[in-house]
């Protein structure tokens, strides 16, 4: 049990630092989405609405 | 070359990412709930051994990222394609995660079994250098002054760095080391609990399934990025005005000032 900080703390760093990248390359993906709709004369697509 | 042109361009469409990233999820789950609840621990290191299931496949992940690097550098110097430089870097950039995920948990596995965060062992050494080799190739792109010559430089790192990686994966061998031996990956049959094991192969199944989909996820986020700075190059340029004429005064110093 004395072991259980560690285990607990691997598991979830691997999480988070999986959601951190995938949350990352979902921004930078809209923010050239918007330079190019910027540049191109486009409206800017709307953002998926929530369910 | 072209199977894998084609297996880019299936894996890039939304309905096969969205389905790699459910594939992903429930994996982790799944393998998170085997490693944790049903797996027995370790006879010697207990349950902290349990960190196995999650350092020994980032490990993996970081090797098979640095490996497409490898080959996709190989392909850009041979082809000059610039899809295969798009390819490297994207790998690049996950197997930089991943490797410094590899040496945070081996820190936190290391703490109760070594009694040490750190300690300059050939292994952690060697895999520090590995890192560093490739946070330098994502660096030097940003020096590189055309995506041409940016290409031609990080496929030829890709290429060199990748020399560090059976380094890494033999330094237990080669010299005297605090880390543990090689039990899968080894001449002759696992060393392990066949339950163990399973779960291992199982996780590390999972880790590449993950690679799969961020792949395919950082492959499109490229190709915008790209787009958006063909876009940006694309625009015009405003003109420089003409100089305007200078009155005939002016110029021969009809400004008084004093």
């Amino acid at each position: 049990m004395a072991d259980l900080g560690y285990i607990v703390t691997g598991y979830a760093s691997t999480g988070v630092a999986l959601l951190w990248y995938r949350w990352r390359l979902a921004r930078r993906a809209r923010r050239a989405c918007n330079l190019i709709d910027a540049l191109s004369g486009r409206r800017a697509r709307p953002r998926r609405a929530p369910r | 070359m072209k199977s894998i042109d084609r297996l880019l361009v299936r894996a890039g469409t939304r309905r096969a990412q969205r389905l790699l990233g459910w594939t992903t999820l429930a994996g982790f789950a799944l393998t998170a709930a085997l490693g944790l609840f049903v797996v027995p621990p370790d006879a010697e290191q207990g349950d902290v051994q349990r960190l196995m299931y999650v350092h020994v496949p980032a490990a993996w992940l970081a090797f098979l990222s640095f490996g497409v690097v490898f080959v996709a550098s190989v392909a850009y110097l041979r082809t000059g394609r610039i899809r295969w430089d798009r390819v490297a870097v994207s790998s690049a950039e996950i197997g930089v995660l991943f490797c410094v995920l590899t040496l945070a948990l081996g820190s936190l596995w290391g703490r109760p079994v070594w009694g040490t965060w750190w300690t300059w062992d050939p292994r952690l050494t060697t895999t520090v250098v590995l890192l560093l080799i490739y946070v330098g190739y994502l660096s030097l792109r940003n020096v590189a002054d055309s995506p041409a010559r940016r290409a031609h430089w990080s496929a030829v790192v890709g290429v060199v760095g990748f020399v560090d990686v059976p380094i890494v994966h033999m330094s237990v061998v080669w010299w005297r080391s605090l880390h543990q031996q090689a039990t899968v990956v080894r001449p002759g049959a696992p060393t392990m609990d066949t339950r163990m094991l399973l779960v291992l192969l199982l996780a590390t199944a999972v880790f590449s399934v993950a690679y799969g989909y961020l792949m395919a996820v950082r492959l499109r986020v490229g190709r915008l990025e790209d787009h958006a700075a063909a876009t940006v190059m694309s625009q015009p340029r405003p003109r420089a005005k003409a100089p305007q004429p200078v009155p005939a005064g002016a110029r021969d110093g009809g400004l008084d000032h004093g």
